[in-house]
Order: C-alpha cells, then structure tokens, then sequence
C-alpha cells in the first residue's frame, strides 16, 4: 500500500515532463539574466557555458528601477487595501443573508469576473479621461479594484460561510 | 408574508420571540454589501453601459469626452465588411479549443502524477504554483526568449544542424505556439483544483479498487475520473473563459501578428481602440466578446447551482 504502486509506473514520467516544463523556463531566465547582450545571441555550446556576470543586475540598479518598484508597491498595497475594505463585508453580507437578491448578486459577480479585460479598459479610459483619473497611479488602483472586487468576495464569501452563526 | 411568518411562530412557540427578529437582523446584513455594490456599479457596470453606447456611436479622440454620432450596428457590419472580425473570430476558436483541452488534460495528468506524496511532489507543486502567480507579461517574455531565433528551442535545433524555426513569426505555427504557452500557464491552476478534487476521494474507495484488482489505470478511468467529472465542468467553462480572455501573452509575444494571425478579440477590440483610435469599432468587438463571455458564464453558473445541490 506504498503511493509507488498506487500511482504506478507513469506518473514519475509526467512528473519528470512538468519538472522540465516549468523548471527549465525559470532557470532559463536566470542563465540569461547573467548574460551580457552579446553571449545572448551566441548559439550551440557557447548558450549553456559561459563567464557569468551580474552587469544586467547593476545596470538597473538606478532611479528608473527604484521608481518603478516604488510605484508596483504603492499600487499593490492600495489596490489590496482597497479591495479588502469592499470585499470582506461584501463576503460577510452575502454570506449571511438569504433569499433571490444574494443570488442575483452572485451570478452578476461571477459574470462580471468573467468579462474581458480590454472590454472594461476601453469605456475606462474615457470615463476616467473625464473624471480626470487617466496618467494616475489612484486611476490604476481604482481600475485594478474594479477588477479583482468580484474575485474577491466570491472567494470570501464561502470562508464566512464556513465561520457557525453563533460566534 | 409577515402574517405567515406569525402563524409559524404560533404554532412553534418555543422559538417564538427570536424567529422574527433573526429574520429582519439577516437583512439587515445587506448594509455591508452596500459599499461593494457602489464600487461595483460605478466602476464596472457604469463602464459596461458606456462600452455599449460606444459600440452604437462614432467615438473618436476627438469626440470622446463630448457626444456621440448614433450610428446604429455600422460598426459591427464594418468590423465583419473589413474581414479581420471574421478571421479572428475562428483564431480565436481556434486559440480557446487549444487552451481548452491542453489546459485540461494537462491540469488532470498533472494532478493524477501529483496525489501521492512521492518525493519532488512539494517541490514541484511550489514550482508550479509558482509560475502560476507569475505575471503574465513575465511569463511570456520568457517564452518569447525560449521560442526565439537564437532561444533555447532553436539552439536545439541547431546543435543537430537544422534551421531555425519561426515559431512565433510563422504563419501557421505562431497561432499553436501561443496557444500551447497559455496552456502552459493555465496547467497549475487546474491541476491545483483538479488535485483537491481527487484528494476529497475516500481512500476506502481506493482501497475497495485495490481489493478488486484494479490496475492503476483502471483505477485512473474508473474512480478519478468519475469523481472529478462536476469538477470537470466547472473548470471546462472557466479555462474557456481563461483563453477568451487571453490578452497578455498575445500581446507581449506576437503582438497579433504576423499579420492578424495570432489577433483574438480581446486583442482586436485592444487594438481598435487604442492603436487606431476608433473607439467605437474596438466597442462593438469587445461587445461581441462579452456576450459570448455571458453566454459561458450562464452555463457555468448552472453547472455550479447542479453541484451545490448534489453536495
């Protein structure tokens, strides 16, 4: 009764198969990411032996990265605030409650989850052109809040569920 | 209705003072939906609205903070009139039956391969979990390194004296070759549900397989994929939803091209809109996705009401 027979001879084949799919992608990167623009281009051996260095590392080691980073934290920590304090009691609320409006609001979530990117940017960009949000990180926040609000409370919404009533 | 929720109160008088109250004290609950449902209905549904007023009208960057010229369903006819709509309309089939059955099989096999706790498992899981919470714009320049002319793939190819292969500019292979990577990125997701899903069996039923003398493949056909058959369709309908969607990886590796063979819809609507500025165009296209988004999403709610009764 060992998990070796049990998953029998093939799947440390696919195991093998998805640790290069997915392993090889990664380290791939990072061989490259030690290059200099010139070995990226060499074919044959001269791809996997080379004199590694770290100047594509120190190269961006400057304001633009810095701003960059900057900027990727304020907007992911305001779009994960922002997205909590919508999210949770909408998941409680939902949760909580009975009856068709639930129901309703749940399949409007899930489609509204559903709906393509570029078919909610394109009216996003003239709406926020006219309330003046466009070239704005709390534009970006807002937009990236719109989008992930759905998945989050239909995430949450079972967690509450799941919480007994009577605490 | 109040006066039916009386007489029960009536007639179960041990229960009597609470019922009432526990019922206006649920509704009351809809106060913390409120905040969501305003964000909700200002920054996606109000949007949605204007994206279907946008398809019916001419909006240009000119016009687009004024009115709009009412044109009627002109742009849709002028979508289908220039040909691309037609084009990537069964790219985009194409594109979505890929990732579809790719995506699947994929997650299944994958899942299968990991429910044991053979060694490398939790390895391989977290590097898979991994690349999953990866951004897809990482993702695909990855790939667009691996595919490219001097990538690993052709280097391959060349160690043993071949040429290199277009994968991402040729014709008939760019479409398949983004396909196949979106597949890639959609595997860990479905193989992480799919693998709950076979964790939740009864080991006794393994068990009970084992005693019959179930060989594992019989096992494989006969328990797993029965088990996993409502999973099945819930992750059928939202990886079709998932390769409808796809945008980033087409616009990072191919960019549509060459010409518009790789273009789906979401990437025409994207293009339409904000590379040549006709807003109204790139409207009526995202329209058009988000029906047939809509038309999914019915059916995946259905199959998920089925489920939740049958558990």
């Amino acid at each position: 009764m060992t998990n070796k027979r049990k998953s029998g001879k093939v799947a440390p084949v696919v195991r093998g198969l998805l640790f290069v799919a997915y392993g090889v992608p990664i380290i791939w990167i990072v061989i490259t990411s030690l290059k200099t623009s010139g070995q990226v281009f060499n074919t044959g051996w001269g791809m996997i032996f080379f004199s590694p260095n770290i100047t594509a590392y120190t190269k961006n080691l400057h304001g633009a990265l810095l701003q960059a980073g900057l900027q990727s934290i304020i907007i992911a920590t305001g779009t994960c605030v922002l997205v909590l304090l919508i999210a949770v009691p909408a998941g409680y609320g939902l949760a909580r409650t009975t009856g068709r409006i639930p129901t309703i609001a749940l399949g409007a979530l899930i489609i509204l989850q559903m709906v393509p990117q570029t078919a909610t940017v394109i009216p996003l960009f003239q709406v926020f052109g006219s309330w003046g949000l466009l070239d704005n990180t709390l534009g970006v926040v807002i937009a990236d809040t719109a989008l992930l609000t759905p998945f989050a409370v239909l995430l949450l919404r079972p967690f509450f569920r799941g919480v007994p009533i009577a605490l | 209705m109040t006066s039916r929720t009386m007489k029960k109160v009536g007639r179960r008088d041990s229960s009597a003072p609470s019922a009432p109250r526990k019922r206006t004290r649920r509704q009351i609950r809809f106060v913390f939906v409120i905040p969501a449902t305003l964000f909700i209905a200002i920054f996606s549904v109000y949007p949605l609205t204007q994206l279907l007023r946008m398809s019916v009208s001419d909006v240009t960057p000119a016009t687009l903070g004024s009115n709009w010229n009412f044109v009627g369903f002109s742009n849709f006819s002028k979508g289908f009139a220039e040909g691309t709509l037609g084009t990537v309309l069964s790219n985009t089939l194409v594109f979505v039956g890929i990732v579809t059955v790719l995506g699947l099989i994929g997650g299944l096999a994958a899942a299968i391969s990991l429910r044991g706790s053979a060694r490398g498992t939790g390895l391989l899981l977290g590097l898979m979990v991994f690349i999953w919470a990866l951004p897809p714009v990482v993702n695909g320049s990855v790939w667009k390194f691996l595919l490219g002319n001097t990538g690993l793939f052709n280097s391959m190819l060349g160690l043993s004296g071949a040429s290199p292969i277009g994968y991402l500019y040729n014709q008939h292979l760019a479409l398949f070759s983004v396909a196949i990577v979106n597949s890639w990125a959609v595997v860990p997701f479905n193989a992480l549900v799919f693998r709950a899903a076979i964790l939740n069996i009864d080991p006794e039923i393994f068990e009970a397989a084992q005693l019959d003398g179930a060989r594992p493949f019989q096992e494989i056909r006969y328990v797993i994929m029965a088990a996993v058959r409502p999973t099945t369709l819930v992750l059928t309908v939202l990886t079709v939803v998932y390769g409808f969607r796809s945008f980033d990886f087409i616009y990072v590796m191919t960019y549509g091209g060459p010409g518009t063979v790789t273009t789906t819809l979401p990437f025409l609507s994207y293009v339409e809109a904000f590379v040549r500025y006709d807003f109204g165009l790139g409207s009526a296209t995202a329209v058009i996705t988000v029906v047939l988004v809509i038309v999914l999403a019915m059916v995946y709610a259905r199959s998920v009401r089925r489920e939740e009764r049958e558990l």
